[in-house]
């Protein structure tokens, strides 16, 4: 209690340079904050955002589908409804749904782009994908009509609007050429400039018709309810059904988690750099603190005090300083982040380049504030303060009381 | 009369060299010192007084020699041990009076009292409170040292080397740092005190107003007792 006390008031004995150091530690900990709840906010959005556009949780395939740069409709998986069937009533899933995806070509007047036809009943898929919550013009799709959903910047770059006609070419399941030109129904955003460049989607059953199959998929993908539970499900299924790939997002998101991992690195890297700056900044203080108090120190040890609580005192003067700044960094750093929790920090024409490099977010990111992560960082700044008054606790303790009366030197 | 019993202090052939024997600072010093008594360690600077002082008041070591306080080997003790025969036996008073500066004259005051054990809060408090009345200033009791003349930290020092009523108080020229007049308060206050507690006040000064005030003086020259200087008590 005593060395508390004293502590706490020998934090105002140079008040100027403890509030220095006090903002030093605590603009540490609000860019800490700052910096791991964007972090974390892009972890959060681009897996998301990966299993919301591409992967779902849990995806069956045709075997060897994933290994070819341009996979044909000879590899598909036949009687796909009994198996979404199946899979829907499982426990545990929220949602599943089937998708023909075929290479083809778009032709608009004398426009021609390759892009990747995705049929897809909309009702089934807006359970598993969030595409159609992207429909920024137009109208999304019905179920068996003879219309196409198209991307914005494709539509941009073709002069398309809605309600224009284009041609689709596939190459059907028996090996012909089937062309059919479709009114433009809408147009989509979803902010994954590469798939809104290249992906068009038609009704499933339009897509079957081009493609002169009955009822077949490329792909039949489900939504759970507790994403943590895709492995197990994954295992069940492959064994069920050992005559299609099954992959949990996982498995296809490979490269985006490594990245993650990556970027937690980078992520550690820069904040051992930051407390190791903080750390300094106390470290001195503590060490002048030290140095200017040495015959008070030399005095009190005369009087009886063990070196334990001097050294307690000068402990606890680093702890308090680390609790005082941690609090007011989280003060200054849990407001600014989710302030843009829910403003989001716009990335404009950054987005196109973060999706190029692999990070699938949309023009915005949004910050994520979790307590967990807040605690530690609070933890770690008061660790880091103790950590660098150690240096200066030990020197208060330790050398001659004579010499420190006589000449204030320890 | 003087007997082993009485003797709060008992020096015997201390030898202090420092820097590997290159300097002497005590060259045989011995010296018997009762419960009670005002004695002054008197001489220019470098004769060795400050040195006796710290190794009487268990902060140094002496190179050769022995010295009992309160009847216990200081040799025999370790660093620990030591800080608790300080702790429960000596009340310190320094040159530039060494309070600190962040607590009030009874929080000074009380310090003592918290590192020892059987003291509650309105125990201490009370003791400061008493003592600093018995020096004189307990309406400045919630005063910072800043906010004290010289004479008023060196009362508060003195009180606070008093409040655990130790057998032993050790006062490094506690008139260094104080004008004449003020100076001469502070010894008639502490020999006040040695009258209403017992305690043995154990001072260092060049001072000759000290001195003279002293009931017993020991003149160190050069680390040795000055025969002729009078006042060693064997």
């Amino acid at each position: 209690m005593m060395t508390l006390r004293l502590a706490l008031r020998n934090l105002s004995r140079n008040r100027k340079r403890s509030i220095l150091t006090g903002v030093a530690l605590a603009l540490g900990v609000a860019i800490l904050v700052f910096a791991l709840g964007v972090n974390q906010g892009i972890e959060q959005q681009g897996l998301d955002s990966v299993i919301r556009f591409q992967t779902a949780h849990v995806k069956a395939i045709p075997p060897g589908r994933m290994d070819e740069d341009f996979p044909g409709l000879d590899m598909r998986i036949d009687n796909a409804s009994s198996l979404l069937e199946e899979v829907r009533n499982m426990d545990g899933v929220e949602g599943a749904a089937e998708r023909l995806e075929i290479r083809g070509m778009l032709y608009m007047g004398t426009e021609e782009v390759f892009v990747t036809v995705v049929g897809i009943n909309p009702e089934e898929d807006r359970q598993v994908y969030s595409t159609l919550d992207y429909v920024v013009q137009g109208r999304e799709l019905r179920p068996g009509e003879q219309g196409v959903l198209i991307g914005r910047p494709l539509a941009k770059s073709l002069d398309v609007d809605v309600g224009d006609r284009v041609t689709i070419m596939i190459r059907s399941a028996p090996g012909a050429l089937n062309p059919r030109t479709l009114p433009v129904v809408g147009l989509h955003s979803t902010g994954h400039f590469e798939s809104d460049m290249s992906s068009v989607f038609l009704p499933l059953q339009t897509a079957l018709d081009m493609a002169i199959l009955d009822d077949a998929a490329t792909e039949v993908s489900l939504r759970l309810d507790q994403p943590d539970r895709s492995r197990d499900v994954k295992e069940m299924l492959s064994k069920r059904h050992p005559g299609v790939e099954w992959h949990t997002y996982l498995d296809l998101a490979s490269d985006f988690v490594m990245m993650i991992k990556f970027q937690r690195i980078v992520y550690l890297i820069i904040i051992g750099i930051l407390m190791v700056m903080a750390a300094v900044g106390v470290a001195n203080t503590m060490l002048m603190a030290v140095h200017e108090r040495t015959r008070e120190i030399g005095a009190l040890r005369a009087l009886g005090f063990q070196t334990g609580t001097v050294r307690a005192m000068f402990l606890n003067e680093g702890i308090l300083l680390g609790v005082f700044a941690g609090l007011a960094g989280l003060a200054i750093g849990i407001p600014l982040t989710l302030y843009f929790s829910h403003h989001g920090i716009s990335l404009g024409e950054a987005t196109e380049l973060a999706n190029m490099k692999g990070v699938p977010v949309r023009d915005a990111i949004y910050p994520a504030v979790k307590a967990g992560t807040i605690g530690w960082i609070y933890l770690f700044g008061l660790a880091v303060s103790a950590l660098a008054s150690w240096g200066a606790s030990a020197r208060a303790s330790k050398g001659e009381i004579v010499r420190a009366l006589r000449e204030g030197m320890i | 009369m003087t007997t082993e019993n009485n003797l709060v202090v008992r020096v015997r052939d201390v030898v202090k060299t420092y820097q590997d024997g290159l300097v002497r600072a005590l060259r045989g010093v011995s010296l018997d010192i009762p419960a009670g008594s005002f004695l002054t360690l008197a001489g220019p600077s470098g004769s060795g007084k400050t040195t006796l002082l710290n190794l009487i008041g268990a902060l140094d070591v002496p190179t050769e020699g022995t010295i009992t306080l309160i009847g216990r080997d200081l040799a025999s003790l370790d660093e620990k041990q030591s800080t608790i025969l300080r702790r429960e036996n000596i009340g310190f008073i320094f040159q530039d009076f060494n309070l600190v500066p962040v607590l009030t004259a009874r929080e000074n005051v009380e310090l003592p009292l918290e590192i020892l054990s059987g003291w509650t809060k309105q125990s201490r408090r009370d003791a400061a409170m008493d003592i600093l009345d018995k020096v004189g200033i307990a309406d400045m009791a919630n005063r910072l040292p800043k906010e004290l003349s010289g004479g008023q930290q060196q009362r508060v020092a003195i009180a606070r080397a008093l409040v655990k009523k130790p057998p032993i108080v050790l006062a490094d020229e506690p008139t260094a740092n104080l004008d004449g007049k003020t100076g001469v308060a502070v010894i008639d206050l502490m020999k006040r005190m040695r009258d209403e507690i017992g305690t043995a006040f154990i001072t260092s000064s060049h001072d000759p107003r000290v001195i003279e005030r002293s009931e017993t003086d020991v003149r160190l020259i050069d680390g040795q007792i000055n025969p002729d200087g009078g006042g060693a008590i064997e």
